[in-house]
């Protein structure tokens, strides 16, 4: 077998089967997943429907609140006396409005909510909503307005965002694409440090170890090196697309689940057929579901997704290079930092100006930025989904290429004479000579 | 016949010279012996013989032609810093090195089971390095250096780290692979400690050849003319004055009538000669020139300019 394929697979195997690895790997989605369906889940099945019974003396009120979510309005023909009974009792009321027939709407004071237990602030606030509306419209009887006329004065701007991408007008949703531009920008720095250091620390393992030698009294210094980013890198690919899979499926199951079932339906039904204005129980959980899906429709994933992987590959090729000279190069922890970090320090900068070129993605600094390619991965990541020209993504992926290749090179030619050589403080100006050897 | 020649080898780095003008010969079959002070030039030597790093001057020869990439399957080299990967089984580690060098996956299985029995460590496959010590650590990386079969050993101060009893079963397998025919070529700074396994050997002391050759041609070479002589059954003075150029270095009476002596010569009378003179004076119980160990060899020739 080819000595770098074989590099590349112990590599590769070594970290995939370790333990550590594998459940990260597989809690990771899981864990994502769980973040998003928390408030969802807590939304739908952490408050159950609540039935108010309402003793209305003013009679203007009966079936003329609008029921919510888990708020259901009930219109007893008791007195407020023989309801208050009625309390103590199990199975009796545990909530009661009364509304006394003295109400003044425009000083509307005397209302008072009964309850068996302390009832939440938010709850209590739904409740006053309802009653609100209805005086509302009292209100505007008693005033004699045209009400017609005052739904016109609301006003409710909501802008659509097409982006021209020259094939064509597309809508698109500038928050999805932030947050996409966010996301994108920051997994990839994170990744890149991720599997850059597990290069760094691989090398460092070797050269610690003093195995090295052995090792390369069989195969050249830059054939480890090589097959060792090509190895890691591969193991960061199979984390991605396992984390892609298990991210599709637990959000998918999340919609499934949150999507009402033919009961919930019925149940649904069965309570809205009570009043006149009543709403589904999901319609809050299920509004905000479609708002982020047809967001996402906004953004092209799969160019998202193939960049990223591009990118990923990119910057991770061009850093992982440099941290391996680094490692190769320097014998204690604390001499490693003096190196690494200049080196990091493009990444930390491109990371920390993600918002300035979110806010203006083609200002001048962002196109530049994503075309230098020590900067490229993070900053190209954060400008793409706000649509970045052809040319600009054909320069900075031509250049990254280059970039890689030139490190890579540089890179080896210090790891080379780095790799062993021990018991030596290294400066910048020993480094630059080992190239030139 | 010669496997292996270095010819006028010279490495400079930026501040120092590392070999000079460093020419061996080592001959097939045999043990060689690399032997100077630390920082004199050998591991350089060695990592220039394997191809880690590239001379600045001169030639590797291997078997009669100049050496090559592919050349590295036929040499096995421990370097003086080893390691294994800690983390890794040890059967799963051996057979990546020995699949590094070149060989195909079942033959090398079939040598590390063979090297587990020569070395009583059958049912080491599935441990980790980790879990074994240092002297167990040692054995699998000599068996890392000679899974390949290779014909030429290059091993870097082979004994340092190794404890008694590892060090004489590695002393052992070594001969048993130069019984097969295989070339061995020791790295020390402890000379005394390969003497006795080379046949022949090389000095090297600040990046210079000193003195290469066949170990007991060079002994002779460098004899002081020293005996050592226990005589019994002595009833006169020995005929000391007889002999030219006498002169007693050590003297201690045994017993009554027994002399343990330790004397130089002149060197115009032969051992022969010597032996006959004392022969009817008394039992001679041993006679026995001293040569000149390589270590005494080194300090008469490069006296206090050695770094050690």
């Amino acid at each position: 077998m080819n000595k770098i394929a074989l590099i590349i697979r112990r590599e590769y195997i070594t970290r995939v089967r370790n333990k550590t690895f594998i459940i990260l790997t597989l809690i990771a989605p899981l864990l994502y997943g769980l973040l998003i369906a928390l408030p969802i889940i807590a939304t739908k099945f952490g408050q159950d429907v609540r039935f108010v019974d309402v003793v209305d003396e003013t009679g203007q009120f009966k079936y003329k609140l609008k029921n919510s979510g888990e708020l259901f309005f009930r219109y007893p023909d008791a007195s407020f006396s023989e309801e208050k009974k009625l309390m103590k009792q199990k199975d009796g009321p545990q909530l009661i409005l009364r509304i006394p027939n003295q109400l003044n709407i425009f000083k509307p004071d005397s209302l008072l909510l009964l309850s068996a237990k302390n009832v939440g602030l938010n709850f209590n606030e739904k409740i006053e909503n309802a009653v609100n509306e209805r005086i509302n419209d009292l209100k505007i009887q008693k005033l004699k307005l045209n009400k017609t006329l005052l739904d016109t004065l609301v006003t409710n701007v909501n802008i659509t965002v097409r982006a021209d991408t020259g094939e064509g007008e597309k809508e698109s949703s500038s928050a999805a694409a932030s947050a996409a531009a966010f996301g994108g920008g920051f997994l990839i720095y994170m990744f890149i440090f991720l599997y850059g250091g597990m290069v760094l620390r691989g090398v460092q393992e070797e050269k610690q170890n003093r195995i090295v030698e052995i090792i390369i009294s069989s195969v050249k210094p830059f054939q480890l090196m090589l097959g060792k980013i090509v190895g890691i890198a591969m193991v960061g690919l199979t984390q991605f697309i396992v984390w892609v899979i298990l991210t599709i499926i637990t959000t998918t199951l999340i919609g499934v689940l949150l999507t009402p079932s033919a009961e919930q339906m019925q149940v649904a039904h069965a309570i809205a057929a009570h009043g006149p204005a009543s709403g589904m129980m999901d319609a809050a959980a299920q509004g905000t579901l479609h708002k982020i899906s047809s967001a996402i429709g906004t953004l092209n994933l799969t160019m998202l997704l193939s960049m990223f992987v591009f990118y990923f590959l990119g910057g991770y090729l061009l850093y992982s290079s440099l941290f391996a000279a680094c490692a190769a190069a320097v014998d204690s922890q604390s001499d490693l930092y003096q190196f690494m970090f200049p080196i990091s320090l493009p990444i930390i900068v491109s990371i920390s100006l993600i918002p300035s070129v979110i806010s203006n993605p083609d200002s001048n600094l962002a196109v530049w930025l994503s075309i230098i390619p020590f900067t490229a991965p993070v900053i190209m990541m954060a400008r793409l989904p706000f649509g970045v020209p052809a040319w600009q993504l054909g320069l900075s992926a031509f250049i990254l290429i280059g970039g890689f290749i030139t490190t890579t090179m540089f890179a080896g030619k210090i790891y080379r004479i780095g790799i062993l050589m021990y018991g030596k403080k290294i400066t910048w100006r020993e480094l630059s000579k080992w190239l030139f050897y | 016949m010669n496997i292996l020649e270095a010819r006028n080898i010279s490495k400079y780095y930026s501040r120092h010279t590392a070999l000079e003008d460093v020419s061996i010969s080592v001959p097939a079959g045999s043990v060689y012996g690399l032997l100077g002070p630390n920082g004199a030039g050998k591991t350089t030597l060695i990592r220039i013989i394997t191809q880690i790093i590239g001379p600045d001057k001169g030639e590797v020869i291997l078997n009669g032609k100049k050496i090559t990439p592919q050349d590295i399957y036929r040499i096995g080299y421990m370097p003086e810093e080893r390691g294994l990967y800690r983390k890794m089984k040890v059967g799963e580690q051996i057979l990546y090195l020995a699949q590094l060098k070149g060989l195909p996956k079942d033959i090398a299985i079939k040598n590390i089971k063979y090297w587990f029995d020569a070395l009583n460590i059958s049912d080491w496959w599935n441990k980790k390095v980790e879990e074994l010590s240092k002297g167990m650590q040692q054995k699998i990386q000599f068996i890392c250096t000679v899974i390949h079969e290779p014909e030429l050993l290059i091993l870097d101060e082979p004994f340092s780290g190794f404890d008694p009893v590892n060090a004489e079963i590695i002393k052992k397998e070594l001969l048993k692979l130069k019984a097969k025919g295989n070339t061995i070529i020791l790295s020390t700074h402890r000379m005394e400690s390969v003497e006795e396994l080379c046949d022949n050997f090389c000095l090297i002391n600040r990046s210079h050849k000193v003195i290469d050759g066949p170990v007991n041609e060079v002994r002779h070479k460098f004899k002081a003319h020293k005996y050592e002589l226990i005589i019994s059954g002595l009833t006169q003075e020995l005929p000391t004055a007889e002999i030219p150029d006498f002169h007693l270095l050590e003297t201690h009476k045994v017993s009554d009538d027994t002399l343990h002596l330790i004397f130089r010569v002149g060197d115009s009378i032969s051992t022969n000669e010597i032996l006959k003179k004392f022969l009817p004076y008394g039992e001679i119980e041993l006679f026995k020139e001293i040569l000149p160990s390589i270590h005494d060899i080194f300090i008469e020739l490069v006296g206090g300019q050695a770094d050690e």
